[in-house]
């Protein structure tokens, strides 16, 4: 069933979805795990985006990641149905195997740089919950 | 042409996905972008016979992923399925075992040109796993060398550092060279020089995802020869192209004989099935191995192997396969052609790759273009090779290249920027 958010409400998730973002994104640059799984990224663009709202690109480079302004040319799309979707997956509240099926969740392109983010995106999920943030 | 809808395969998922890890998981599940884009593809079948499966939704498929591998000769091939079904009346998994076991190493002996013996097991990652353990074993050493994305099941030792449940510790040991790159392998034995247990490598590069590579013509030749100077047992994992490229085996094929040669998928024609075939003087370490499973010995898949082994020797099933691959491949490309596009098709005909070329090599388009394909009626997947059987017709075909070019002309729309002319 969708969730309708409130604008203001959208805005905050939307913060919150971007944030746990830039975390994978640091995550996979600076903590061991995350190096491991950023090595088999492989290189290109990854666009990961909402439907209609947020979207952020990352470049992945000899595993290494960057966030970048462009979203042209992407080797792989990481996009979510609606905000509420977004962050019940990266809170591993929805399986993202029920997502993709029920359509709250599409991918398309290099799915090894589809499959890999996901993981570290998992792993900023356990890594705040860790920490005691989530 | 009509367009299939999925209705019942995906009120079956809710009910699987309560009960079953991801709903549907592994190499035939809905993870990891197997089935994208999710819409596509069916999720659970309802039954299959020759060239073709039917999803419980009842669209028919020619099935070019013959799951997998396995379906060798089409699905319920009647001489095979006699066989099973003569020695199911007899017993199956017993405590002891049927002569049919005997019956299908002697049929793998005399099939395949490195087998002096067989040893059964269930999956491709059985055998591997016993191959790699053997070569420790024979040789005392430890390490071995694999290729980067080689692929030889999901044991940790076979895995990559990262994945859940696999330790450093489990694949420490492991050593990762580029296929067909002689002079790289060659630089790695030397550096390890008296370390190296076995070499573990495909026969060709078909590799997910990317163009498949065959090697350089004698790259097999000095990689025996590498391999033999530096006393390393030399391990075709033939798994997936086993039975599809050489009858008496892929290593056969390159003009080598392996130490040891890992069998699966077509051995039985879908029956649950795996060897390990090798040279004489092997025989000895492997009898030292503590490997079995309950079902490794169970007579119906022995007696299907046999049935299947014979069957493909008599119809000569391996050229049957890749001629039907040739003009596939070909009809698929100049459907490509004709519509201003580039299709490159790789690897051997009988377990061919796919993949049409956009200018980013993002494989969106191409996603596009085979979804379109399996909604058609036309079972391909995006990412891995895929096989010919030897019951797929020329209607079949015909029907695939039209259904490929409506396919392709509303990928075009939605994806202008793979025109190339």
């Amino acid at each position: 069933m969708a969730v309708y958010l409130e604008s203001g409400e959208r805005m905050d998730r939307e913060m919150m979805v971007k944030e746990r973002l830039l975390k994978a994104v640091e995550l996979a640059n600076e903590d061991s795990e995350g190096k491991k799984l950023a090595k088999k990224l492989g290189s290109g663009k990854l666009v990961v985006k909402v439907t209609g709202g947020l979207s952020v690109s990352i470049l992945a480079e000899n595993g290494h990641l960057e966030i970048v302004e462009s979203q042209e040319h992407p080797k792989a799309i990481y996009e979510f149905s609606d905000i509420e979707s977004a962050w019940a997956l990266m809170n591993k509240s929805l399986s993202p195997y029920a997502a993709t099926v029920h359509k709250k969740l599409n991918q398309q392109g290099l799915s090894p740089m589809n499959d890999t983010f996901e993981d570290i995106l998992l792993l900023a999920y356990d890594r705040e919950s860790a920490s005691g943030r989530e | 042409m009509k367009v299939y809808n999925y209705d019942k395969s995906f009120e079956l998922y809710d009910r699987a996905e309560k009960v079953v890890p991801c709903g549907l998981y592994g190499h035939l599940g809905v993870g990891r972008a197997r089935l994208n884009p999710m819409g596509c593809y069916p999720l659970f079948a309802d039954r299959a016979e020759g060239a073709y499966i039917w999803d419980v939704d009842g669209n028919r498929f020619i099935d070019y992923a013959c799951a997998y591998g396995p379906n060798v000769l089409g699905y319920q091939d009647p001489d095979v399925e006699a066989a099973t079904l003569a020695q199911a009346q007899k017993g199956n998994c017993t405590t002891v075992v049927s002569p049919v076991m005997i019956e299908c190493a002697e049929e793998l002996v005399n099939t395949v040109n490195c087998a002096d013996w067989a040893f059964f097991a269930k999956n491709g990652g059985d055998v591997t796993t016993l191959a790699v353990m053997t070569a420790r074993h024979a040789t005392g050493r430890d390490r071995i060398i694999m290729m980067k994305h080689g692929y030889h099941g999901v044991t940790q030792w076979c895995q990559t550092p990262g994945t859940p449940g696999v330790l450093d510790e489990d694949i420490c040991h492991n050593l990762y060279a580029e296929f067909n790159d002689y002079e790289g392998l060659k630089a790695l034995v030397e550096k390890y020089r008296g370390e190296i247990a076995c070499i573990i490598s495909m026969p060709y590069n078909h590799i997910s995802h990317y163009d498949n590579v065959l090697p350089d013509e004698d790259y097999w030749p000095k990689v025996r020869r590498l391999c033999d100077e530096h006393g390393i047992l030399l391990i075709i994992d033939d798994v997936r192209a086993g039975f599809r490229m050489d009858i008496a085996g892929s290593d056969h094929y390159f003009g080598i004989k392996a130490d040891m040669l890992a069998l699966g998928k077509a051995i039985a024609n879908g029956w649950n099935l795996s060897a390990l075939v090798g040279v004489k003087k092997l025989k000895p370490a492997v009898e030292d191995m503590n490997y079995t499973g309950s079902y490794w010995l169970s007579a119906v898949p022995l007696a299907a192997s046999t049935a299947a082994l014979r069957k493909m020797k008599e119809i000569h099933a391996v050229e049957k396969m890749k001629e039907i691959g040739a003009e596939l491949t070909k009809g698929l490309v100049e459907v490509a052609d004709a519509n201003n596009t580039l299709l490159k098709a790789t690897g051997l005909p009988s377990l061919f790759k796919l993949i049409l070329k956009d200018p980013d090599e993002s494989l969106i388009a191409h996603q596009k273009w085979v979804g379109e394909m399996v909604r058609r009626g036309v079972y391909i997947s995006h990412f891995h090779n895929m096989f010919t059987n030897t019951m797929i017709t020329k209607e079949d075909l015909q029907y695939t290249f039209d259904a490929a070019d409506e396919a392709l002309k509303l990928t075009i729309k939605e994806h202008p920027e793979i025109l190339i002319r």
